[in-house]
């Protein structure tokens, strides 16, 4: 086994055991919502990777969407006393149709013209939610209700350690999709499409339905999340502050901080920069200076991320165990901008192999 | 008499006031090698772009297989069985040599085994066998050509198109280019070639298309067509 795998193993080990132990050891009320939140940026940081990361995707509206998930779940259950289990699904299910519609007017667009389309939909969301007064109480806000109790065990507000492993579950199963799919032969797709859009088409890939299934299973996730989200707050309030560009923005600044082209590297992302504006609370506003310094340093020093600070760490361990120079992970490479041409060297072409 | 599987019909696609192609007419038969030279701005590439779907036609008819394919979309296109590699080489650059070439095998939905294999014989054809773990931007252009070629050829085309495929390339990677090229003809693959090269070309096509100005000058076995005192003159401009 190489010896970056077994980081990479080591890594998601120690991950897992900090995120499902460290919680009910402290059996502390603040450091379980700490730890909720870095959950919940985690998972919205690694769909938004696996848009951007994986697809060019540049979705700017990730908090609408994030609004209409926790609306639908948050409404089927104030008007028709739909319980909150199905309005989970139900919540993915109506951005996944967003998502859809989305996709189909945007998809055969490039670059900025679909992130500004994404950000104009989910502005039309906030701005209907707000309006639609008689539903959705606007800027009253909307009382969600608590999960019922599932096999014995309560999900109240009153039980954030339960809230919390329920999170745990839904960002697993998320993750292990994207995972799954990225790892994949429609992985290597989205790959190739990222690198050229035209390279891909021409050997016979309907490039939008490629795009469309990584938006809308970005979507629908998107959605699920944002319904635990609406469930986990209680009240939801469809401000700009809430939902709109400034929820995007950090979602997006721990996606970039994490390492893009990754999805693990928004659970560094998430917590460095939730890590750090909690554990400096002490020496208030000048907290946000510092959060600030630290985004220019992560992203002058390593303009991979946090994820590819890793990555150049474990490849110096293994040069320095194996006597071998790491190969530079393509992936890696493909998220720091632009291909670079190759050294112009006189190709020696090798003997035949049998493989 | 061999199929014939592509005939471009009077074809014809102006830019703007600059008529770039200019009622075009010939055919391609399954298993032929066939030259399309001319100098800068003859129309060359755009007759390639219009075949594999990049660029819509002004008028004319394009059919592959007997089937219309005039401005269908690319995908739908090679789809049908063309292949068409760039003048500059469009490999995906962050991706290494293997996967590049995993990628045009996802649509042949073979089994993990299968397609393994299927890489590593083409790799091994091409020679770049040793170099399947790196990353293609870190190949040089000559490799990128190859590399693209042989991507190319993975999807099992009924109809290549080479737009320039030996430009930057070493005499080493010339010869395979030529070498897999003739293969592909011998398995009945039409081959459409554009190149610069006046040493290589020769190698691979017998026939070929001169055009001018976008309009087809005239056509016939190379060293014939080396002679024409049109060809000379629409090269050297004397």
């Amino acid at each position: 086994m190489k010896i970056s795998s077994l980081w990479g193993y080591l890594g998601a080990g120690l991950a897992l055991l900090v995120l499902l132990l460290v919680p009910p050891l402290a059996d502390n009320h603040y450091i379980t919502a700490v730890f909720v939140s870095v959950l919940l940026f985690f998972i919205l940081a690694a769909l938004f990777d696996f848009m951007l990361g994986y697809l060019n995707i540049f979705n700017f509206g990730m908090g609408g969407f994030m609004a209409l998930g926790a609306y639908t779940s948050g409404l089927l259950t104030h008007h028709f006393g739909i319980s909150p289990w199905i309005g989970l699904l139900a919540g993915g299910c109506s951005t996944l149709l967003l998502g859809l519609f989305a996709g189909v007017i945007t998809l055969r667009l490039r670059g900025i013209y679909i992130g500004l389309t994404t950000l104009f939909l989910a502005e039309f969301v906030l701005f209907a939610l707000s309006n639609l007064r008689e539903y959705t109480r606007g800027a009253a806000g909307l009382q969600v209700s608590t999960f019922p109790d599932l096999f014995g065990i309560s999900f109240g507000r009153g039980d954030p350690l339960s809230l919390y492993y329920l999170l745990f579950v839904i960002c697993v199963v998320i993750y292990a999709s994207l995972h799954f799919l990225v790892r994949s032969r429609v992985g290597l797709v989205f790959k190739a499409i990222r690198d050229d859009q035209l390279g891909t088409s021409v050997l016979g890939f309907n490039v939008v339905r490629y795009k469309l299934l990584n938006f809308a299973v970005a979507s629908f996730f998107t959605g699920v999340v944002g319904a635990f989200y609406g469930n986990y707050i209680g009240i939801l309030v469809p401000t700009t502050q809430e939902f709109g560009i400034s929820r995007t923005t950090e979602i997006l600044t721990i996606a970039y901080v994490g390492g893009r082209g990754t999805l693990w590297g928004s659970l560094l992302g998430a917590f460095a920069l939730i890590g750090l504006q909690e554990g400096f609370r002490v020496i208030d506003e000048w907290r946000l200076v510092l959060y600030g310094a630290f985004l220019v340093f992560v992203l002058m020093v390593f303009p991979q991320g946090l994820a590819g600070a890793v990555k150049q760490l474990a490849g110096w361990v293994e040069a320095r165990f194996t006597g071998s120079a790491q190969q530079e992970d393509p992936e890696q490479k493909a998220s720091t901008g632009p291909a670079q041409d190759g050294p112009e060297v006189t190709p020696k072409l090798p003997d035949r192999k049998v493989p | 008499m061999p199929d014939v599987v592509l005939q471009i019909e009077d074809l014809q696609k102006s830019f703007g006031g600059l008529r770039a192609v200019d009622h075009v007419s010939f055919d391609v038969e399954g298993g032929q090698l066939l030259g399309l030279i001319g100098p800068n701005g003859a129309g060359k590439t755009t007759i390639f772009n219009m075949i594999s779907g990049i660029y819509r036609t002004d008028a004319g008819r394009i059919l592959f297989d007997q089937t219309d394919i005039t401005n269908h979309h690319p995908t739908q296109i090679a789809k049908l069985g063309v292949a068409r590699t760039f003048q500059v080489p469009r490999t995906f650059n962050h991706m290494t040599v293997e996967e590049n070439l995993m990628v045009p095998v996802v649509r042949l939905r073979l089994t993990d085994a299968e397609a393994s294999n299927r890489v590593a014989a083409t790799l091994n054809a091409i020679g770049l066998y040793d170099m399947r773990h790196r990353n293609a931007s870190e190949l040089s252009g000559g490799e990128r050509q190859l590399l693209q070629f042989a991507r190319a050829m993975m999807t099992q085309p009924k109809l290549m198109i080479l737009d320039e495929p030996f430009a930057g390339a070493s005499p080493a990677i010339i010869d395979v280019i030529i070498e897999r090229t003739h293969d592909m003809a011998k398995s009945g693959v039409a081959c459409l070639v554009i190149s610069h090269d006046v040493v290589s070309l020769p190698k691979v096509c017998e026939h070929v298309i001169v055009l001018t100005e976008g309009s087809v000058l005239t056509q016939g076995r190379i060293e014939d067509v080396r002679e024409d005192a049109r060809v000379i003159e629409a090269y050297l401009g004397t």
